[in-house]
């Protein structure tokens, strides 16, 4: 398997859940500043 | 992804949750989608033109397929809230979280297109038509984004950053022709030769198609958990903004409300004791 390949998928997967951690991280951070009565 | 606060300047938003059954499902799809893609993608026969790095056509081509659904998702947004009827603080969050998700899968179609060159043009960048106006596309985003950090009243930075989504998602389609209008290094739009003399075989089609159906899955998912994100963020700005002018008013030693007892005179000006 050629390493561009590997690398293309890899950047592609590591790159997406990356993000996607940063982002609902992000939301539960917030969320905890909010009064309780106030989290969903 | 509801948002119960009416539209207007001054209204506290109301945080939406995301772990509604159809989030949780939308993002188990999303997975699924993305682990078949991969596993049929690195699965795909070598080519006789490009050897195994035909194999990158199972993420390239979607993720830049994904950076222009969620900037044309940015695009009508921005203009839905320019129009007065359509008006509501909802479109302008739609845009922000939109328009950030649009600038990864953006910049992810330039590194995959970039690993995808430099075996099979021998450089890992080249002034094309196709490669120039993406990355155009991207700096413009990122203007759009540093855009809305530029302090100023809420309403004042949404009618400012949707003029700017609007400009920069021009952009889009000169992205899209530019490989009809220009000679160019990068190959033709792969799916205008979804046709009988297609020099695409068809297992590449097909595992090109369901890239591009996990990455539409993926972007909107995370469009829930940003415009979560970006709910949160303008209420606690508004939140912050509240308790900021209590303590100054505290300091002034003046109440919330006016003391109808009071005597007539400049509010903000503590009465001798």
């Amino acid at each position: 398997m050629s390493g561009y390949v590997i690398a293309g998928y890899g950047v592609t997967v590591v790159t997406l859940a990356a993000y996607s951690l940063r982002v609902v991280r992000r939301g539960r951070a917030l969320t905890r500043s909010l009064p309780p009565e106030e989290r969903r | 992804m509801t948002d119960q606060a009416p539209a207007g300047a001054g209204e506290r938003p109301v945080s939406p949750g995301t772990r509604s059954p159809a989030t949780l499902l939308l993002g188990a799809a999303a997975l699924l989608c993305m682990a078949i893609t991969v596993v049929a993608g690195l699965g795909l026969p070598a080519t006789e033109e490009q050897g195994p790095y035909a194999r990158l056509i199972a993420v390239h081509p979607p993720v830049a397929w994904a950076a222009y659904l969620a900037f044309a998702v940015t695009a009508v947004a921005s203009a839905s809230y320019l129009f007065r009827r359509t008006r509501s603080r909802a479109w302008d969050r739609v845009a922000a979280a939109s328009a950030e998700i649009g600038v990864v899968f953006c910049a992810l179609a330039l590194a995959t297109g970039s690993i995808w060159g430099r075996p099979t043009w021998g450089v890992w960048w080249t002034w094309d038509a196709r490669l120039t106006t993406t990355a155009l596309l991207l700096a413009l985003f990122l203007g759009y984004l540093a855009l809305r950090r530029v302090a100023g009243d809420v309403d004042t930075r949404a009618r400012r950053s949707a003029i700017a989504a609007l400009v920069a998602a021009a952009d889009v389609p000169i992205v899209h022709f530019s490989v009809d209008w220009w000679r160019t290094l990068h190959q033709g739009r792969s799916l205008a030769q979804l046709t009988p003399q297609s020099d695409l075989d068809g297992s590449y089609i097909t595992v090109m198609l369901v890239g591009f159906v996990a990455m539409t899955l993926t972007y909107g998912w995370l469009l829930v958990h940003r415009y979560r994100v970006e709910v949160l963020e303008e209420r606690l700005e508004v939140d912050g903004l509240d308790v900021a002018l209590e303590l100054r008013r505290a300091e002034a030693g003046v109440s919330a409300g006016p003391d109808p007892s009071a005597d007539a005179g400049d509010p903000l000006v503590p009465s001798p004791s």
